[in-house]
């Protein structure tokens, strides 16, 4: 199957974009949704620049945390040795090599263009990362350059600024004609589809064509039932079809294809299928993939998806797949690194893309031993590359994981002392480690002197004050965070990583006057789930403070007293002569109950198992625990007192968890 | 009411009990302070408002075990006296390892608990690792200077230890008091026992320290008077005798088979530091009951209540000769088993053996 041409008006868009750029604005977005054909209108923009007299320049970000380092690392391929040497010199800073390649650019003389497909801004719901910063810093730079202009093409669409809109469907007959699908298996189906005259196809892209296709081929279903599916909008179609096909070794497989960022050949499309049927292959073929004169690639599409289900492989599953797109690499990178062939500057850009996608498969595969045997570009390759292995250690609580992300951070400092990301994560792995608190104190401090604007570094050097039992200097941290990061605060994930982390080691520490002060600073709209939970926990620990925790969590404290909470008859709460609630203090032997007359009134009360039975029949056969919250009722009629208990509250559910975990140093 | 003045050449003991939880400090001439364990209320810590009233640095400070009830302000005065070049830090003592209870969400009271006990402990670990010279271990039979003073560790055996912490580990069931630390402050030969919670049942824990305890001029009473704490080591020789309430266990107990029958018929009066019940229910101005009074009162309301700091302590002043005084603030009630006026006095303990 050959690249979806029959995308209608990606001319009229590429024009639309070029005019744009003649009448001299200096960024413009092409905005489409995934596969919508916005890589094969950047060609066509490109190619009527380049025709119009621009300098062009295309690169593209990968969507992963090396996404700027990629599209860097192209754009400088095509510059001079000079720029080259300072580009791919492991030593020089992220700063300098970027000023370098865009000023390279901009030197190149006349009109100069530089596109980039998916430029990747990490997620506005998340506090910018390294690798999302990185990003940034590329297209500011390019735009801070007054001699070029930026085309970018996204499928989140810009609130602002030059747009120009990709058309969102295709031309279905086209897509389905009986030319495309002639030697495929699937022919039939395709017809069919076309045949039906749906309305809907209209308004499908060339990708959902053919995942129609294939879901109707699988489930045997008529055109209609296919479409119907469509009703969810593309991704969950994608999903739909995903979780259709056939068996989970088919699935699986599919899913494997998602580690692919670059087109690839037959053998590892063979490698990453594995034993699939020939029916199964002819699927992938014929209404998965695309053919280009590259290799195969995954649309954007079906690759979201397919990577949103990486993590459900199973890890040896996940590294091998990893190593086949490592080896398809190595293979590339052998056959374009021979001396004949790299004088040119396009065979430099794929030398180095291959050289990148290498360590970027050796690292998801996790394999540090073989980053650290090759040569790399970029300090933030050893960052990704710590990142990697953190989040795996932290996942399967595997220590050797988080001491080999320390290795990658301590290789990032050997090139850049003044890294922050590195020494801010080395930091925090051996703060989960819990070794030794001195390097991980210098560290976070040192982190904090290089970004004092960064949120993680404050959130987690107080965590770790308050962790190792020193309050004060905790307390000052915090005064010096809120400082630092007061202009921070429209955002949640501000609220997020610093006061959800830090409230809630200092309530697990019962230390309440610091939570609470930490709590008063969240303005509820931006407390997110965990932000009334936490306030819950730090009511209740007061009263527990005061020995006045006879309440449970889910009655409201307006109506406390206006109890008994728990009973159910209308006829028994006539009868109600006094009630009191309370709550099991201690059940070894004896049940001890603290319990309140009124707000300002509090005793307690001693049972034996036996009495506490009498009067509680629930406690019968299992006596309830302590910490079970109780009333305790009088009832006209009655000759003695009834104990009543609370079922266990929900309300501390959404609490966030505590991690890592304050007692490590201990 | 103010706290005592602090005479220049007597030994002076503070025991503080405010319904729940236990501090006891030690200032020995010439002007040397142990902290030993820490309670509070609300969000007043009675150590470093002790240490803030006197303007004194504590040389040695100690949690005995790991209960809340005794680690309430103890990373604070950790915290507090560890901000100086570690020259000026004070030892810090601990046993360690040491066993801790299991808390969660669902026993909040534990919960909170525990979290006080885990910052007292990690205040503790994270000081002896930035600075080990500050590290105490509380090995038993071992002695460290406090001024003019000496303090011994009378127990726990390592054997006992062992043997909870295995027991922890494996998780089965132990009883932290077992292990509590008990110290023998001597000075010019007289003895005082800071009995902490070590119990006699389970582990005779009491009848194993015994050989290591002097007879003494004074004890803080362990485990408030428990009748498992019970042992005739920490009454033998009269001692004045000092107890901390623990509110939600109702000890000391105050009927004629409880701790304070069995003390009263040593020494004529047992000096307890607060009522067993809630700290806004003891009682304004430092009480003298008798045990059958107490029994009879329940949680009957006393006025004037406590107004706040410095409240429910008892405070020994010892002289060289061994001659005694006390004192007592709000809250505090001095124990007789029958009516009659308490006759205050100084009383003289010899002392006996030659450690001093």
């Amino acid at each position: 199957m050959t690249a979806p041409l029959a995308l209608t008006g990606l001319e009229q868009a590429a024009g639309a974009v070029r005019e744009h750029l003649d009448r001299g604005q200096r960024r413009v977005t092409l905005y489409g949704r995934a596969s919508s054909g916005k890589t094969s209108a950047m060609r066509l923009i490109a190619g009527q620049l380049e025709a119009g007299g621009w300098g062009v320049h295309r690169t593209q970000m990968t969507g992963d945390d090396d996404g700027a380092l990629v599209a860097l690392a192209m754009l400088g391929a095509d510059l001079g040795d000079d720029v080259r040497g300072c580009l791919f010199d492991l030593n020089v800073p992220w700063k300098r090599k970027l000023q370098s390649v865009v000023g390279g650019l901009g030197r190149t003389g006349g009109r100069t263009a530089v596109l980039v497909d998916d430029p990747w801004f990490g997620s506005p719901e998340e506090a910018p990362s390294l690798f999302a910063e990185r990003a940034t810093d590329l297209l500011d730079e390019i735009e801070r350059t007054p001699s070029l202009s930026l085309v970018l093409s996204r499928s989140d669409r810009p609130l602002a600024g030059t747009v120009v809109e990709l058309p969102t469907a295709a031309e279905p007959h086209a897509v389905l004609a009986a030319e495309r699908w002639q030697r495929s298996s699937l022919a039939h189906v395709a017809r069919q589809l076309a045949e039906a005259g749906d309305a809907r196809l209209a308004r499908l892209s060339p990708v959902e064509l053919r995942l129609a296709v294939a879901l109707a081929s699988v489930k045997g279903m008529n055109a209609a039932g296919a479409l119907q599916r469509l009703r969810t909008g593309p991704h969950a179609f994608v999903r739909t079809v995903l979780d259709s096909l056939g068996n989970a070794r088919f699935r699986t497989a599919i899913v494997r294809l998602g580690v692919m960022r670059t087109p690839f050949d037959e053998a590892t499309l063979d490698e990453l299928l594995g034993e699939t049927t020939a029916s199964e292959r002819g699927l992938v073929l014929d209404a998965l993939l695309f053919k280009t004169d590259d290799g195969f690639v995954v649309p954007e599409l079906l690759a979201r998806v397919a990577k949103e289900r990486l993590y459900t492989l199973r890890f040896a599953e996940l590294k091998e797949a990893h190593f086949v797109a490592a080896r398809f690499h190595e293979r590339g990178f052998a056959e374009q690194a021979r001396p004949a062939s790299v004088s040119r500057a396009a065979d430099l850009r794929a030398v180095k893309r291959h050289e990148m996608e290498i360590i970027h498969h050796l690292t998801e595969a996790g394999d540090a031993a073989a980053v650290f045997s090759r040569s790399v570009d970029f300090v933030e390759q050893y960052d990704k590359l710590g990142k990697t292995l953190s989040i795996r250690g932290v996942r399967t609580s595997k220590r050797a994981l988080l001491q080999r992300a320390v290795d990658a951070y301590d290789r990032a400092l050997v090139h850049d002392t003044d890294d922050p990301y590195a020494h801010h994560y080395r930091a925090y792995n051996l703060d989960v480690l819990a070794d030794d608190p001195a390097p991980v104190e210098e560290g976070y401090r040192r982190a904090l002197i290089l970004r004092p604007d960064h949120v993680w570094h404050h959130g987690r050097f107080v965590a770790f004050l308050v962790t190792c039992g020193r309050p004060r200097e905790a307390h000052d941290a915090w005064e010096e965070a809120l400082r630092a990061l007061d202009g921070l605060r429209g955002h949640a994930w501000l609220f997020r990583e610093l006061h959800r982390p830090v409230a809630r080691l200092l309530l697990h520490r019962g230390r309440l006057e610091f939570a609470r002060e930490v709590l008063d600073d969240v303005p509820e709209r931006l407390g997110d789930t965990w932000f009334a939970p936490a306030r819950v926990l730090l009511a209740q620990l007061e009263e527990a403070e005061a020995d006045q925790l006879v309440f449970p969590a889910s009655v409201p404290p307006d109506s406390r007293w206006e109890g008994p909470h728990l009973l159910i008859a209308k006829g028994e709460r006539a009868r109600v002569v006094r009630w009191m609630p309370g709550r099991i203090e201690r059940a070894n032997g004896e049940i001890s109950v603290r319990f309140a007359e009124h707000a300002a009134k509090f005793g307690r009360r001693k049972f034996n198992a036996a009495g506490f039975r009498r009067v509680c029949p629930t406690a019968r056969p299992t006596m309830p625990p302590a910490g079970t919250f109780l009333e305790i009722i009088e009832l006209e009629g009655e000759d003695h007192e009834v104990i009543r208990c609370h079922p266990m509250s929900t309300a501390l559910n959404d609490l966030p968890a505590l991690f890592p975990h304050p007692d490590r140093y201990l | 009411m103010a706290l005592p003045a602090l005479a220049a050449d007597e030994l002076h003991v503070f025991v503080f009990g405010p319904g729940t939880g236990e501090l006891v400090a030690v200032r020995a001439p010439p002007n040397d302070w142990l902290i030993v364990d820490g309670c509070g209320v609300g969000r007043t810590k009675y150590g470093p408002a002790l240490l803030a009233h006197y303007g004194a640095s504590p040389r040695l400070i100690a949690l005995t075990h790991p209960h809340r009830d005794h680690a309430v302000g103890v990373a604070d005065i950790v915290d507090m006296f560890t901000q100086g070049p570690v020259r000026t830090w004070p030892q810090i003592g601990l046993l360690w390892p040491t066993p801790r209870d299991r808390v969660n969400l669902h026993d909040l009271q534990a919960y909170f608990a525990g979290g006080v006990v885990e910052d007292a402990l990690s205040a503790i670990r994270n000081r002896w690792r930035r600075h080990p010279p500050s590290r105490w271990d509380l090995e038993v039979g071992s002695s460290t200077q406090l001024g003019e003073a000496s303090i011994t560790v009378a127990s726990p055996e390592r054997n006992t230890r062992r043997d909870a912490w295995k027991a922890w580990q494996r998780g089965g069931s132990y009883d932290p008091n077992q292990i509590a630390t008990v110290l023998d402050v001597s000075w010019h030969g007289h003895h005082i026992i800071l009995g902490s919670d070590l119990v006699e049942q389970p582990g005779r824990g009491w009848t194993v320290a015994q050989p290591r305890c002097e007879a003494a001029v004074a004890t803080k009473v362990p485990h408030h008077g428990s009748t498992n704490a019970l042992h005739a080591s920490w009454i033998r020789g009269a001692p004045h005798l000092a107890v901390t309430p623990f509110a939600s266990s109702n000890l000391p107990r105050f009927d004629k088979t409880g701790g304070i029958a069995r003390m009263l018929a040593t020494v004529d009066t047992v000096h307890l530091t607060a009522l067993p019940r809630a700290y806004t229910a003891q009682v304004g101005t430092p009480q003298r009951l008798t045990r059958r009074e107490l029994e009879r009162l329940g949680d009957a309301e006393i006025d004037p209540p406590v107004h706040g700091w410095p409240d429910c302590y008892v405070m020994l002043s010892i002289a060289a000769d061994g001659s005694a005084r006390l004192d007592h603030g709000p809250g505090s009630v001095q124990i007789t088993e029958s009516g009659g006026r308490v006759r205050p006095r100084r009383r003289v303990v010899r002392p006996r053996g030659g450690r001093s």
